[in-house]
């Protein structure tokens, strides 16, 4: 950002400044407005450098605005890049993760991994474990969302990612992320059993009370699938007690989503699906995109069993773009 | 700024414009939007009133073919600041007005509109006619309010004075009939007018609208197969065009039909995709009708449930009930507004 500010010194400089106050406020909209701006009046200097700058903050805002088309528009943004002849080794890594997050959003994940894989190769330090944790991420989606099978491809990105991590202590975010993610994935291929240490290992690592209740709501989910329930149970009553305690909608949306599971799972399909409807309401209070998506699409496919076959919304869903949620990942 | 650079200047925004125009013709709004956006600033670079006015228009627009009400509402603000012949101005509250009604501010609406009633030109008559006979429709439908003669009237009095060989208009206004009709439970009648709008227009996006309310009034008279040739239709279109926004109208009224055959599980899924696209854009009114078909939908078969929607229902419509109370900010900066419009 601070080399972005010093070049403000071009004929679209109060577009620039203006950009500067939208994107630090995340005022998206606005910030896409000047940024588009800035570039228009760019297209009559030949500074190279600073089209490619503002070509960057225009991906980013892009990715986090609700414009429709905004994956679009992204992929616009980098073939523009690419035809500049600037490099910039600072931002190509930043401005290639912005382009696969696009291209998995789109659910075009043979080119967003290509993306990744291309990263992974100049990546160095920290930023290498990013990639391998948005590698693990991206086939985990492909496994639930395509028939590729890719859950093992997930995993060997997870390991390589908790190797690291065993190696050099001091990255415990790292690790608490990816204690996460391979739970997950041994959850999502039913070896509950194997799932089970990762999420306590987590939690004994874990001091903070709402991630600790969070992990209760996974813990609770597990011993559901071992049918272990009024194990489970406790810990979702206490899960569910404190999120609404705390007023803490996230949570609560996730808590009513696992009781769903609980009522699904002893014949109360209506009182699970209404559970399930709470959960996606509160979700989407709180704009937890991934969250909805997923509870709308599970939802969906309970209704499509109960009536032997698959509705036809589910196209509609990538389109609405409820279903293809692929989250920044932060260490 | 020398002359060359004037020239360099022009050819730039002439190319930025033709372009926004190319990807608004394929539905590509977002993408014309960044072209009328960098086309602004060379505009502006420029001074030049009449691109400046022509630009900020075309964006207004887009927000308005996406269903931005929020991003259109803005941008007519600052256009308005420009100094506009009276039915540029006209138009743009227009749009204004039709953007407020989607968020469900009827009275911010009306107050802007109001005016323009007794206006000599018989084209800003006729915009107004239109929307306060949308208006009064919405006011009925939304607010309970006895309003739906007064939203009659005022079509009739759109009908007398519209243009009679220009199709846009006669489109429009057909559009706008077949919508009070569908209220009116004069369902056969707004699908004739309906079809006759589609016989006007060739443009596809525009289609889907209709496409999309051709299904809805065949629902009601329940002509089920050719609700659902229409929905198909406009289903392919919005696709086509990738238009979320007419999209999820017809995902709601693919939702109405499902629940007409008694599908209750496909029309609460299809209903529910909808209320959370609506609820994302804010578009109040649809809410509500969304939470009243979800209710019925499970008034015989699960109770608890029906009243739990009920009561969504009820806490959007009291939310609409005092959001439609008229400040004397809005009334006042409408009347400055208009004796604007006219000095």
């Amino acid at each position: 950002m601070d080399q972005f500010l010093t070049q403000i010194k071009t004929m679209a400089h109060q577009d620039l400044k203006d950009a500067v106050d939208h994107l630090a406020q995340n005022n998206w909209s606005m910030a896409i407005v000047s940024l588009e701006k800035a570039y228009g009046r760019m297209g009559l200097l030949d500074d190279e450098e600073l089209k490619y700058q503002i070509l960057y903050h225009l991906m980013s805002a892009y990715l986090h605005s609700n414009y429709p088309d905004r994956n679009g528009r992204i992929e616009e943004c980098f073939q523009e890049i690419n035809r500049l002849k600037v490099v910039n080794y600072s931002l190509q890594a930043e401005i290639l993760r912005l382009r696969g997050v696009a291209l998995i959003r789109q659910g075009k994940y043979d080119e967003g991994v290509q993306v990744f894989l291309q990263l992974a190769q100049v990546a160095r330090g920290r930023m290498t474990l990013l990639v391998w944790a948005y590698l693990s991420e991206i086939y985990f989606l492909q496994h639930q969302h395509t028939a590729r099978k890719t859950l093992n491809l997930a995993k060997h990105y997870g390991f390589k990612i908790l190797n690291e991590c065993v190696q050099k202590p001091f990255l415990r975010k790292e690790k608490s992320w990816v204690l996460d993610q391979l739970g997950k994935i041994f959850f999502s291929e039913k070896n509950y059993t194997e799932a089970l240490p990762y999420f306590r290992e987590k939690l004994e690592m874990t001091e903070q009370p709402i991630k600790r209740y969070w992990i209760y709501l996974n813990m609770a989910e597990i011993f559901l699938a071992l049918e272990q329930t009024s194990r489970g149970f406790q810990y979702l009553k206490e899960a569910e007690g404190f999120f609404k305690r705390q007023n803490d909608n996230p949570g609560l949306a996730q808590a009513y989503y696992v009781k769903g599971k609980y009522l699904l799972h002893e014949g109360q399909s209506e009182q699970g699906i209404g559970l399930f409807q709470d959960a996606m309401e509160l979700f989407h209070e709180a704009e937890e995109w991934t969250r909805f998506a997923r509870t709308i699409r599970e939802m969906e496919q309970i209704i499509a069993k109960k009536d032997g076959g698959k509705t036809a919304l589910q196209a509609d869903l990538v389109l609405l773009q409820q279903t293809y949620v692929l989250d920044d990942i932060n260490f | 700024m020398s002359k060359i650079n004037v020239t360099l200047i022009d050819d730039r925004l002439n190319d930025y414009l033709k372009r926004a125009e190319e990807l608004s013709a394929q539905g590509k709004f977002d993408h014309a939007l960044a072209f009328l956006y960098r086309g602004l600033s060379l505009a502006e670079v420029l001074g030049d009133e009449k691109y400046l006015k022509k630009i900020k228009f075309k964006i207004v627009q887009a927000h308005h073919d996406q269903g931005q009400a929020d991003q259109v509402i803005e941008w007519c603000d600052l256009s308005l600041e420009d100094s506009l012949e009276p039915l540029e101005a006209a138009t743009l509250l227009e749009i204004a007005a039709l953007n407020l009604m989607r968020k469900g501010l009827y009275r911010q609406a009306e107050a802007l509109i109001l005016p323009m009633e007794s206006d000599p030109n018989p084209a800003i008559q006729l915009i107004a006619y239109q929307i306060l006979g949308i208006l009064n429709l919405h006011l009925w439908k939304y607010l309970q309010c006895l309003t739906l003669e007064k939203a009659e009237e005022y079509l009739k009095k759109a009908q007398k004075i519209a243009d009679k060989e220009d199709k846009l208009i006669q489109s429009k206004l057909n559009f706008y009939m077949a919508t009070y009709m569908i209220e009116d439970g004069l369902f056969f009648y707004a699908k004739e007018q309906l079809q006759a709008a589609l016989q006007l227009i060739d443009d596809e996006i525009t289609q889907i609208h209709i496409y999309n309310e051709l299904g809805r009034a065949c629902i009601k008279l329940m002509e089920y197969d050719e609700a659902a040739n229409y929905l198909d239709i406009a289903h392919t279109l919005a696709t086509k065009f990738s238009y979320q926004y007419r999209l999820n109208y017809n995902i709601f009224y693919r939702g109405m039909l499902y629940m007409e055959h008694s599908q209750v599980e496909n029309a609460c899924s299809h209903c529910l995709t909808a209320l959370y696209e609506f609820l994302r854009r804010k578009q109040y009114p649809e809410v509500l009708q969304v939470y009243l078909l979800l209710s019925q939908l499970f008034q015989s078969q699960n109770p608890e449930r029906a009243a739990s929607y009920l009561e969504k229902y009820n806490s959007y419509r009291n939310m609409l009930d005092l959001r439609n109370t008229v400040d004397s900010d809005t009334v006042s900066r409408a009347k400055e507004l208009y004796k604007w419009i006219n000095s």
